[in-house]
């Protein structure tokens, strides 16, 4: 049991879910780019209809 | 002023908000200097349940905490497995190499018998150190609960009385009989050269303080170095350790106090920092809390109240780094923290809120008192539903200044 556990913690690679987990909370809210690109689409619709 | 740059406070800060330092409490902490932080994630952190780190992972987590500036390393039972054993390895070999300072004491557990201590040697002779090399953490239990029920027909086998009188005889007898198993085993680590012995007996908060005060000074007679004592099922209150631990202190005023509590009513951090204020001079904890059930008592929340409610700054300790420890061991544990984690967790220093967010860019002291430096971090906005016109237009700005 301790030595199939440790051959399975050998194979074992977290660095997507970690990866996955930062991202996913990174999404919870925009970023300052997302809110400049809203501004731009804004300014852009803007001048579109004149 | 022109909106991205914080106001120039007039005043000094401590005139405008109170130093959280300020104000009354009866705790005396030993001299930062002899404050030591003992790391337990290899062994008591790795005990969470479903967690197993390789000793690859394991070496190269000790390499930073050894970095970071951890004094003492509880490394685990060398003699349980092969992992255990290169685990052990790996920490003596690098330390002899100068990756691990070589002021890093190393510990291996054993229960308080010959034939672990025998093992635990064994392991170390074969690895080519010598057995002063290592700290031998010599354990039993405390409580009666446990010396009576966990470890009574042991105590039985070894002095030859009928496993049929386990019930009926009394608590005092298996307290004698724990007692002299643990010297005994201090005394035999002694006589094999071992010459750093901490013992000390788990359950040690549901423990008669008295008795745990006859371990303790007994075990010093026998040979022992460091006391150590353990909140083992997390029910300490801060007022049980401020009660108790000077009491244990007392019975042992010479020799350094090992503290150790777990975290099953959120308070483990908050009971060492008021052991160290108690009389105890070294404390375990673990790396992102983790460890049996709700875990160890967290290093990073320790030492940011100590640091930033005491004004206690560990020397040489490089708190700026406690960040990236905590992703390298969420990455090999598979054990991420809350994002509300103090200190170490991605929202520790962000903000959304309107006003929040506005305050935060007249000047960053407003909604924060811990540097986002000290943590080598920075200010981040997050931008979404509870957003205000102030920090949109920062963004703008940010943007559109950059073209």
């Amino acid at each position: 049991m301790k030595r199939i556990r440790e051959e399975r913690a050998e194979r074992a690679d977290f660095s997507e879910f970690h990866r996955n987990y930062y991202e996913h909370l990174g999404h919870l809210g925009l970023t300052a780019a997302e809110v400049v690109d809203i501004a731009r689409a804004i300014s852009a619709d803007s001048s579109a209809r004149g | 002023m022109d909106g991205s740059k914080p106001v120039d406070l007039q005043e000094p800060l401590e005139e405008l908000a109170r130093d959280p330092t300020l104000f009354s409490h009866d705790l005396k902490f030993p001299p930062a200097d002899r404050i030591r932080v003992y790391d337990d994630t290899l062994r008591d952190g790795e005990q969470m349940p479903g967690v197993a780190i390789t000793p690859k992972d394991k070496y190269e987590l000790a390499r930073m905490l050894s970095d970071i500036g951890v004094h003492i390393m509880d490394v685990g039972f060398p003699y349980v497995s092969e992992g255990e054993r290169e685990t052990l390895r790996l920490v003596l070999e690098g330390r002899k190499r100068g990756e691990l300072r070589p002021d890093l004491e190393v510990v291996c557990m054993m229960r308080s018998t010959k034939g672990d201590i025998d093992a635990t040697m064994q392991v170390i002779d074969s690895l080519g150190h010598k057995r002063d090399e290592v700290t031998y953490f010599v354990f039993t239990s405390a409580s009666d609960l446990h010396v009576k029920y966990k470890l009574g027909k042991t105590l039985l086998h070894r002095e030859g009385i009928p496993e049929s009188e386990w019930l009926e005889l009394p608590v005092s007898h298996y307290r004698e009989a724990n007692l002299r198993m643990m010297c005994e085993a201090i005394a035999y680590a002694r006589s094999q050269g071992a010459t750093s012995i901490e013992f000390g007996g788990e359950d040690g908060s549901r423990a008669d303080v008295d008795y745990i005060a006859e371990i303790h000074r007994e075990g010093l007679k026998a040979g022992g170095t460091r006391p150590s004592t353990p909140d083992t099922v997390g029910c300490y209150s801060p007022y049980a350790v401020r009660e108790y631990i000077p009491k244990i202190k007392a019975a042992a005023p010479d020799a350094p106090l090992v503290v150790h509590f777990h975290n099953d009513l959120g308070i483990g951090a908050w009971n060492t920092v008021t052991a160290l204020g108690s009389g105890a001079e070294v404390f375990t904890t673990s790396v992102n809390g983790i460890g049996e059930r709700t875990g160890n008592a967290p290093m990073h929340q320790v030492l940011l109240q100590l640091r930033y409610l005491f004004g206690i700054e560990i020397p040489n300790f490089k708190y700026e780094k406690l960040r990236d420890l905590a992703r390298h061991l969420e990455r090999v544990s598979g054990i991420p923290v809350q994002p509300t984690e103090p200190g170490i967790g991605l929202n520790v220093f962000s903000h959304e809120s309107g006003i929040h967010t506005a305050g935060m860019l007249i000047h960053p002291a407003i909604y924060q008192f811990i540097p986002p430096a000290d943590m080598g971090a920075k200010v981040e906005y997050v931008y979404g539903k509870h957003s205000g016109a102030v920090v949109v237009e920062h963004a703008l700005r940010g943007a559109f200044s950059k073209r």
